[in-house]
């Protein structure tokens, strides 16, 4: 299991590169961020609607609603140009911090890759 | 079959509402929350669970209420207050406001002897407030019903300091003609005698009788009933009336075109009809006639010779006081001639009511001094009623506890228990405004007579409202901050544990505030005593005349006058009359005529003195009981007079002469400008105050008069009414004018009303706030008793006697009470000192003052306390042990 304080500080890229293939909503994000870390990366459900928000807030990205098929209201979210430019930050931080401990555990940085 | 029934839609509804409580979610967090709640239930339904247990898995994953909003709690602090829910959010708050204003009103039922006690010591304070700004509102509002009244100013010269407002009448001439800053300037000019206006056989004494330029309209917003405002006081012999003057001569009949009679000689055509003149203005006009009426009806020259005009001056828009006075520098160069020490000055029209004290203001002016001490002792009285609250809410703190840790457990946060504490305070607040508001209506015609203004007439409801609101808002800060932040720090597991006891500090902070209520108390003790001892000071000090018995008689008209010397003869051989004198223009305790200039022979010109003057007879001494320095005086013949002179101790100071009597003899110039003839001292008398206590004696002289226009009689102290008889069936036998007298006394009296009515005023908050803060003493004495009922009934079952108990009680606080007395010293001896000084004369600050004040305090504090300490001591102890708190 990935640490709590590990888990706050990648929820950001992890949720811009979600967003960044397509649109989406809460729930599936959340079922894509389980499948893509194997289960590894567990979160309350409910403490990802407040992060989108705040990311929101802060214009990485935008949402919509739209019509289900069963009638209710669905909110999407999707990556704008200044959350693409975020991501891209986020990127070459983590793949530096990534190098810098394979250096130091003598391993091959597989982030760069 | 249990699950079969078990109804998720009515599930995932509750489940939805009780977030929706949570006023953190906005309607959008929930559609997104409970969709995604809802796709969890069908992927695990999908997967083979029962409903009940998807939906239990799903909100479990999702998590909790307390966690959600944790969550919500940094991305939404503040921002759902300006969301589309903000009616739900008005409901929600109505809601509680409702429940707690119920748990208000509750308590409030249960210590119903206390929450009286507050709200009395709040309404009296709220009346006390609520007049003194109704009062400074209206001392402030003088003269801004002026259309654009920042740029009227009233053009004052001074002198080392010493300003006067009376100017020549050419200024207003070079200013209207020279400065392009300047639209428009008025002279005003009142006399110093009241003249006698008449109408037929109907007459009286005017005193507000003005003359004024054309432009008077141009200046001064001044309402024009009837009339044309350009031409009315163009052609000499007009005049204009206020309505109620012109009711008074000539009833319901249409007065524009007829003529009324100045002085019993010149008639006056009514040219137009003011409105009343509005009550905060610093002029009160009855009567204004042209200024080219006033060198017809007085002396012939006066606009060539003498300083004596108001001038006022109307600007551009926009142009400062200071730009004013820069711009009229050229003049000032010119009046100055080779004084350095002359300077012209701007005052603003707005400022004179409350900002200027000079010896020749055309009506006594309010003291902006005054105001601030009004606002001082306003704002102490609330402070003191709000103590009040505060103590009698920390001392419930024991038991209030528990109630604050049961709200707690039932999910309180401490916000809404400040908020109730909040509530509760200004639910008391705003009962106490009610009750405020009627006491003042109830009891308006005393508070008018009290302050001496028609407070409530004006424009009431609005300000009132507004005053009463902010002052209530105000108070209820200041009364529910401490009690909310204090009570809602609980902690409810120790308070539920019992482990919550008296708190020390809250003992500690109560005694602090009794000591700053009682400092506050005798601070204005004190300062009524002081001011009372100041205005019996007044009424003692020796003015260096005698004004007892002495009657003035106003003598109308040229035809009356001729008879004064036979007249007097005849009223002296009436026994009761002492002795009758002659003034032409003033006598002590009224304006005397300014601007007049002195010179030694011997000096250069530049070394002229502005001095003060009075026309009078050879008698005029005798009968005042004014005594001769030095020199006899007028000769009884005036044909022996016309180059005689009489100066007073200090104007012969002023023109040099360091050992006044040495002056009779010597020769002065008198108004040397115009006048070239030398007059010869025939007298020095001692100085005494003609004018008001509140100025110094300032340089006087007399010339003589055979013109009386005021005859002074002084007569024997008793039968003085049938002396009045008397002397008006003489004046009968020699004219039809009406007879009139004052006696000076009373005038002399009235000199000091703003003094005596201030005093009142003083008197009466000092009570109120003395009241407020025993009734507050009286609250807390009761709660202290209560609380120590087991402790006094165990000291009495072990032998202390009653007195004894009392005099345990009471010690307490009459350590306090002596604290506050040692505060209240210093800060009241600054108070008064600042009063006094708008005093020439003063009494002295005295011990005594204080030494009373602190009895007073001590008495009725301890007398408070003492009621209940005497309860306490006097209960029986096996009934008191039984007690159960």
């Amino acid at each position: 299991m990935i640490s709590k304080e590990l888990v706050g500080a990648s929820v950001r890229p992890i949720l811009l590169s979600i967003l960044a293939k397509e649109d989406s909503y809460g729930y599936e994000i959340i079922q894509s961020v389980r499948e893509y870390s194997f289960g590894q990366l567990v979160w309350k459900d409910g403490s990802l609607y407040p992060v989108l928000h705040r990311m929101e807030d802060e214009g990485f990205i935008e949402s919509y609603w739209q019509k289900t098929e069963s009638g209710r209201r669905r909110k999407y979210y999707r990556i704008s140009s200044g959350g693409k430019a975020q991501l891209e930050q986020e990127r070459h931080q983590w793949l530096q911090v990534d190098a810098i401990l394979a250096r130091l555990w003598g391993l091959q940085p597989r982030l760069a890759v | 079959m249990r699950e079969q029934r078990y109804d998720l839609e009515r599930a995932i509804g509750s489940w939805r509402h009780s977030l929706e409580l949570r006023r953190i979610f906005l309607k959008d967090d929930l559609d997104e929350l409970e969709d995604h709640l809802r796709k969890e239930i069908l992927r695990l339904t999908k997967d083979g669970a029962k409903p009940k247990q998807a939906f239990l898995t799903a909100s479990e994953s999702l998590g909790n209420q307390v966690e959600l909003e944790n969550a919500y709690q940094p991305v939404r602090f503040g921002k759902h207050k300006r969301s589309q829910s903000f009616l739900n959010e008005m409901l929600f708050g109505l809601s509680m406001l409702k429940h707690y204003v119920h748990i208000s009103l509750r308590s409030f039922r249960r210590h119903a002897v206390q929450t009286c006690i507050t709200v009395s010591g709040l309404s009296l304070a709220l009346v006390a407030s609520l007049v003194i700004v109704l009062y400074v509102q209206d001392e402030l509002s003088y003269d801004r019903f002026h259309e654009d009244a920042e740029s009227v100013h009233r053009i004052r010269s001074a002198r080392d300091g010493d300003y006067r407002a009376l100017m020549p009448a050419s200024m207003a001439e070079a200013l209207s003609t020279d400065y392009p800053d300047i639209q428009s300037v008025v002279r005003l000019f009142k006399h110093w005698e009241v003249p006698l206006i008449s109408n037929g056989d109907m007459g009286s004494y005017e005193q507000s009788f003005y003359f004024a330029d054309s432009s008077f309209f141009d200046v001064f917003t001044f309402e024009l009933l009837r009339g044309n405002s350009k031409k009315a006081l163009n052609q000499p012999n007009s005049v204009l009336l206020t309505e109620s003057s012109a009711r008074r001569y000539f009833g319901e009949e249409d007065p524009i075109g007829q003529t009324i009679r100045y002085k019993g000689g010149t008639d006056l055509i009514v040219t137009g009809i003011l409105a009343d003149i509005p009550a905060n203005s610093h002029i009160h006009p009855d009567f204004v006639a042209s200024m080219s009426t006033l060198p017809l009806v007085s002396y012939s020259r006066i606009m060539e010779e003498w300083a004596v005009f108001y001038t006022y001056v109307r600007t551009r828009p926009g142009v400062s006081a200071d730009q004013l006075e820069e711009a009229i520098e050229p003049l000032r160069a010119r009046m100055a001639g080779a004084r350095t020490n002359f300077e012209l000055d701007a005052q603003p029209l707005t400022s004179i009511h409350l900002r200027s004290q000079m010896s020749s203001e055309l009506e006594a002016n309010g003291d902006i001094r005054f105001m601030f001490m009004l606002i001082s002792i306003g704002v102490l009285v609330l402070l003191i009623a709000s103590i009040n609250h505060v103590n009698i809410a920390t001392a419930r703190a024991m038991k209030r506890a528990r109630e604050v840790a049961v709200r707690k457990v039932a999910g309180a946060k401490r916000a809404e228990v400040i908020q109730q504490f909040y509530v509760e305070a200004f639910v008391l607040v705003f009962v106490s405004l009610v009750v405020s508001v009627g006491i003042v209506f109830a009891f308006s015609s005393f508070l008018e007579n009290v302050t001496g203004k028609e407070l409530l007439l004006s424009n009431v409801s609005v300000n009132l409202l507004l005053a009463g609101l902010a002052l209530s808002l105000v108070m209820g800060l200041m009364a529910g901050s401490y009690p909310a932040l204090f009570l809602s720090r609980f902690q409810p597991a120790r308070v539920l544990k019992g482990a919550f006891v008296s708190s020390r500090s809250g003992r500690r902070l109560r005694n602090l505030l009794v000591v700053a209520q009682f400092s506050a108390s005798a601070v204005l003790i004190v300062v009524t005593l002081m001011v009372s001892k100041q205005i019996a000071h007044i009424q003692s000090v020796d003015l260096g005349f005698n004004s007892d018995n002495v009657l003035a008689i106003p003598v109308p008209g040229q035809e009356t006058r001729s008879q004064y010397a036979s007249m007097r003869n005849a009223w002296l051989q009436n026994s009761s009359v002492v002795s009758v004198a002659a003034t032409a223009s003033s006598y002590p305790g009224k304006r005397h005529s300014d601007g007049h200039t002195l010179r030694r022979l011997e000096d250069g010109p530049e070394d002229i003195h502005v001095v003060q003057r009075n026309w009078v007879d050879a008698h005029y001494f005798e009968t005042m009981g004014i005594s001769f320095l030095s020199g006899a005086g007028f000769h009884d013949d005036p044909s022996q007079n016309l180059r005689s002179i009489i100066l007073n101790e200090t104007a012969a100071r002023t023109l040099g002469w360091s050992e006044p009597e040495t002056a009779t003899g010597e020769m002065v110039f008198v108004n040397p400008e115009s006048d070239s003839l030398a007059f010869q001292i025939v007298g020095i008398v001692r100085d005494f105050n003609y004018e008001s206590l509140h100025s110094e004696i300032g340089p006087l002289f007399f010339t003589s008069t055979h013109f009386p226009t005021i005859v002074l009689a002084r007569v024997a102290e008793n039968n003085l009414a049938g002396t009045v008889l008397d002397l008006q069936q003489t004046w009968k036998l020699f004219t039809d004018s009406p007879f009139t007298w004052s006696l000076l006394d009373m005038e002399l009296e009235s000199l000091y009303q703003a003094d005596v009515k201030w005093g009142g005023m003083l008197r009466i908050s000092t009570l109120f706030a003395l009241f407020i803060a025993c009734l507050g003493l009286l609250g807390l004495a009761a709660f202290i008793a209560e609380t120590r009922t087991r402790e006094i009934g165990i000291r009495k079952a072990l032998g202390a006697s009653s007195a004894g108990i009392v005099i345990l009680v009471s010690k307490e606080f009459a350590v306090l009470i002596l604290a506050a007395v040692l505060i209240a010293v210093p800060l009241s001896m600054m108070a008064v000192e600042e009063w006094l000084s708008t005093f020439a004369y003063r009494t002295e600050l005295g011990v005594d003052v204080f030494l009373i004040g602190a009895l007073i305090l001590m008495a009725t504090g301890l007398i408070t306390v003492s009621y209940h300490a005497a309860r306490a001591a006097t209960a029986q102890p096996s009934v008191s042990l039984r007690s159960s708190e």
